[in-house]
């Protein structure tokens, strides 16, 4: 009775511990959705911090899970002469984001844009006021699909 | 060895976009869309405005005190105006009508039921406004909007989210339009290239619940919408001398009833 019990306690560890790994592996090694927000705004502060002339930062923003490869367009309407600046982050650390900014015609018009590990952002000043497509690919990511969100600011 | 894990670890790292294509088909269908509408705040328009020369936003402050009655829906285009007309004060850098607006702002929160969510940032307007600090209330009164807006949101109130935004986008739209009206060049008059945003407000009028559509200030703005679409639309969506005196017309009398609550 006692070997049985010692035995049965045995399965139980052994399960507890099939049960640990499957948890372990069933947390997420990437960030969640919030932090996709959060790191687009940590990549944005330098320029909202700059002494002269700095961009004042929308509270509102777009948040999305693409897969590889997949471009997402965001329709947004922007005004002549104002400089606008996009920032885009992936919530996985390890993922490589694009955007870039279209006209009406699906015409690249931006002028400045770069990447930076998993953040991305661009810059545009319209010379017309109306509508514009922010497109944002995730162009690689260990996990499929990938959350991003994006932010914008303006002077 | 080092060169190897150093060769390894630029190769795991050029994952960096390829160059952009120059030209993309803009899909008529969602999917590659984000469906998701965000409303420009006026300053937004404001300075794009500024740019081309200095306008007297003092002269469009209007001294209203944003009684709150009627219909939820009422309440909610009401705030969204009390928003907008902050963005105006601050434009004309009125620090006693700041104020005034972070006042009115709590208390139009309360009829919302969604204190919890401003009274921290109507006190940070007032704060900000009586130290001159412009930046810091347009902040808050964004970040104000923008949390009713995701209150409602959490509490399924989606239609009193977008009669908030369209408040808002009307009365700095009246704003805009007033001054262009008196002082029109058509350079200035393309900032009311905006059609899209009059579509969305029409469509979301659509989906409102009953009773907030047999609301006589919410009719009134919904058919006033249906008269600023052509209006917006035509001339290539830059409206004309006479266009711009219409629309100023229809969204002055928009923001008069939002404000008379619809008497």
């Amino acid at each position: 009775m006692r070997h049985a019990s010692l035995l049965s306690i045995s399965t139980i560890k052994e399960a507890l511990v099939a049960l640990v790994a499957v948890l372990a592996l069933a947390v997420p090694l990437h960030a969640t959705n919030d932090d996709a927000r959060s790191y687009a705004i940590e990549s944005a502060i330098p320029w909202l911090d700059q002494e002269e002339n700095p961009y004042s930062l929308r509270e509102t923003w777009w948040a999305q899970d693409s897969k590889t490869g997949e471009a997402k367009l965001i329709r947004h309407q922007l005004f002549a002469r104002n400089d606008y600046r996009f920032w885009v982050a992936a919530g996985e650390m390890d993922a490589k984001v694009s955007i870039h900014i279209y006209d009406e015609k699906g015409k690249l018009v931006d002028t400045e844009a770069s990447e930076s590990a998993h953040t991305a952002t661009v810059r545009f000043v319209p010379e017309k006021t109306g509508i514009y497509f922010i497109r944002v690919v995730v162009e690689s990511s260990p996990t499929d699909p990938t959350h991003w969100a994006v932010v914008y600011g303006y002077r | 060895m080092r060169t190897i894990l150093t060769l390894s670890l630029a190769a795991a790292t050029t994952a960096i976009a390829a160059d952009p294509p120059v030209q993309i088909e803009i899909p008529d269908t969602p999917g590659a869309l984000v469906n998701q509408v965000v409303i420009p705040v006026p300053r937004e328009v404001f300075l794009s405005l500024d740019k081309l020369g200095a306008r007297d936003w003092a002269g469009q402050i209007r001294d209203s005190e944003y009684k709150k009655t009627g219909h939820r829906s009422q309440v909610a285009l009401l705030f969204g105006v009390c928003i907008a007309d902050g963005f105006l004060a601050v434009q004309a850098e009125d620090s006693l009508r700041v104020e005034e607006i972070g006042r009115s702002v709590v208390r139009l929160s309360h009829a919302l039921a969604v204190s919890d969510v401003v009274i921290e940032h109507a006190r940070a307007i007032s704060e900000f406004g009586q130290k001159n600090d412009w930046d810091g209330v347009r902040r808050e009164l964004d970040l104000v909007e923008n949390n009713v807006r995701e209150k409602m949101r959490t509490l399924d109130d989606e239609p009193v989210a977008q009669l908030i935004s369209a408040g808002g986008w009307l009365r700095g739209t009246d704003a805009v339009s007033s001054i262009l009206a008196n002082d029109y060049a058509t350079e200035s008059a393309e900032v009311l290239r905006q059609p899209e945003i009059v579509r969305h407000f029409a469509r979301q009028m659509k989906t409102l619940p009953l009773a907030a559509k047999r609301n006589s200030v919410v009719r009134s703005v919904d058919r006033g919408l249906g008269r600023l679409e052509p209006l917006l639309e035509a001339n290539g969506g830059v409206p004309s001398e006479e266009g711009m005196k219409q629309i100023s017309q229809i969204l002055s009398g928009l923001v008069d009833t939002i404000l008379s609550n619809g008497k």
